[in-house]
């Protein structure tokens, strides 16, 4: 960062096109390990926290190949909101089947099937979006816009 | 002598401490069974493969969202600081 500020003006400070090709390879692939993560976060280990930091590592790596990174503000507060709201809405499910919040009341299913542990894997995959457009925009509010190539 | 004194009495503290310490689990060795419940009850009672999830999000559901709710304060935290930089007058 402290090298580019130097050349940003003059614009010489291009990533090389051995980042840019591998930015290009590797955002989907690393895009889509975050979201195995964290959706199979009941079953591998694993789980929300680290696929949304998987997540949120392949867009600063696109950031880092193209040098512009345009995330609407409003798209990561509004992904992030609706997801802390989906997670106080799954726990409540257990309330208003007559339980306690948080109460796993759904039926757990057989074991080792995606579609088991009740509302676990719902939880995990909320909190992985969460985890991945909080962290994106901790990015976004930290990079310098005068430090773009 | 009444340094000696002090000196004494923390000694005898100390020793009653780590006599009772001593009597209270065998060295190396524990009964919390709070450990062993989740090993062997955690695939029954949650339904996840996953032991860690099991804990963390089952058992521990709480201090989960607390978790989130940290990283949230921190996200907000860090758009306050640079608030004025990207949206304040230049």
């Amino acid at each position: 960062m402290a090298k580019s500020k130097s050349k940003t003006a003059s614009g010489e400070n291009e990533p090389s096109i051995i980042v840019k090709s591998v930015a290009r390879i590797m955002f989907p692939l690393a895009f889509t390990y975050g979201v195995y993560i964290f959706v199979h976060g009941h079953l591998t280990p694993g789980g929300g926290f680290q696929g949304g930091t998987i997540i949120a590592s392949s867009i600063i790596l696109i950031y880092l190949g193209f040098g512009s990174l345009n995330i609407p503000e409003s798209l990561t507060t509004a992904l992030e909101s609706l997801a802390a709201l989906c997670f106080i809405g799954l726990g409540c499910i257990g309330i208003f089947k007559g339980g306690n919040f948080l109460w796993n009341a759904v039926g757990l299913g057989e074991a080792g099937t995606l579609l088991s542990a009740g509302i676990l894997g719902p939880i995990y995959v909320v909190i992985g979006v969460k985890v991945g457009t909080e962290l994106t925009a901790i990015f976004n509010n930290m990079r310098r816009k005068d430090h773009e190539y | 002598m009444k340094r000696a004194l002090s000196f004494l009495l923390l000694g005898l503290l100390i020793s009653i401490f780590m006599v009772t310490v001593l009597n209270v689990n065998t060295f190396g060795e524990h009964d919390i069974g709070v450990g062993a419940h989740y090993l062997d009850h955690g695939l029954q009672e949650a339904g996840a493969t996953n032991l860690v999830t099991n804990i963390v999000l089952d058992y521990r559901g709480y201090d989960t969202l607390g978790e989130v709710t940290v990283l949230f304060t921190a996200t907000t935290g860090v758009a306050a600081l640079f608030w004025r930089e990207r949206h304040g007058k230049k």
